[in-house]
């Protein structure tokens, strides 16, 4: 006796979180929220999506900034520029 | 003097008369007459002990059709064509028997045992929220499976597999731990470092168990809450994205 096939449900949370469900029967819900169509949470998506692009791109700027200031001061050791880049990481100009 | 009337002949003059015609024997010489009980092999007429004709009960033979033997004569009597028994344990060990269908008057076996696999697959995706450094784990979010019990005859065991993905956002040098379990019961099933002196993003932690859940009476329906967390954050660590599958395998019994 095969289960039915499942069914993909879309839904955006009212604490902002969305959700792609696949489940057999009815979606399910853990937490208050509203069923919506892919168009829409493809929206809600790509905004939640966004806030951690930023964050990543904060860190990577931070990143860049810990690695330039140890290729400046490898720099001001005379190390040859290529292996100054080599050991800290630095890619810039 | 004859008492028929006839002149007097002698006793063997009359028993030339006499004949024995289908299922009569007759002895000329002796005057006797007898039934003539077949010798052909299934007859089951006889004589009783008192000289009597007599076929003994349960000796009327019958014409058996495919999963009867037997004719119902005394040494061969009428009964199921069974294979023999081919399990390790007596035939009462775990036996269900076959029974009789009460609509269609069938012999029926017992219905077959189910077993059946279903899934729910959560893709959740958060605004980019922090992971948390407590010691001990702290729920991020909650997961469920409804469960039911597929077969509607017997009681079935259940088990669940918890397959849980949490994507971390992590800064040079920092720590996460991921957390799964029943709510109140969560573990530390998986902790992440990164070393180096660049961040990392979506960062995916995998972490599956399997349990055995509580058994299901035949056709009854319940559910299962898996709570999803993190702990021991050192550093700003962010998760993103939470994938979970939970599974239930049923296995009627």
């Amino acid at each position: 006796m095969p289960s039915p096939d499942p069914a993909t449900f879309y839904i955006v949370y009212d604490d902002g979180s969305v959700d792609v469900q696949t489940v057999v029967g009815d979606p399910i819900f853990t937490k208050p929220g509203r069923l919506v169509d892919q168009a829409e949470y493809n929206q809600y998506k790509g905004q939640l999506d966004q806030l951690n692009l930023i964050y990543a791109s904060e860190l990577k700027a931070a990143d860049d900034q810990v690695t330039k200031a140890d290729y400046d001061a490898l720099i001001a050791l005379g190390m040859p520029e290529a292996t100054a880049r080599r050991i800290s990481g630095y890619t810039g100009p | 003097m004859a008492r028929c009337g006839c002149s007097d002949t002698g006793a063997s003059s009359v028993r030339s008369l006499l004949s024995a015609d289908n299922g009569v024997q007759y002895n000329s010489l002796t005057g006797h007459f007898m039934a003539d009980i077949s010798t052909n092999p299934g007859n089951n007429l006889t004589l009783d002990g008192s000289g009597k004709l007599f076929v003994p009960t349960g000796s009327a033979t019958v014409t058996t059709g495919p999963g009867i033997l037997g004719d119902g004569s005394g040494p061969n009597p009428v009964r199921a064509n069974v294979a023999a028994w081919p399990y390790p344990t007596a035939p009462v060990t775990g036996s269900q028997g076959v029974f009789v269908h009460p609509g269609t008057g069938q012999l029926v076996s017992p219905p077959i045992q189910v077993a059946d696999l279903v899934s729910v697959n959560y893709d959740r995706t958060y605004a980019n929220l922090p992971a948390s450094s407590s010691g001990t784990p702290v729920v991020a979010d909650t997961f469920i499976i409804n469960l039911a019990n597929p077969d509607p005859n017997r009681p079935c065991l259940v088990f669940i597999q918890r397959e849980v993905k949490v994507r971390f956002t992590m800064p040079a040098g920092s720590s996460v731990g991921s957390s799964q379990g029943i709510p109140g019961t969560m573990d530390e099933t998986a902790r992440y470092h990164n070393p180096g002196t660049a961040s990392i993003s979506n960062v995916g932690i995998l972490t599956t168990k399997l349990q055995k859940n509580t058994s299901l009476a035949a056709g009854a329906v319940s559910s299962f809450t898996l709570s999803v967390g993190t702990e021991n954050a050192v550093g700003a660590v962010t998760y993103s994205r939470i994938e979970v599958n939970l599974r239930a395998l049923y296995i009627a019994q």
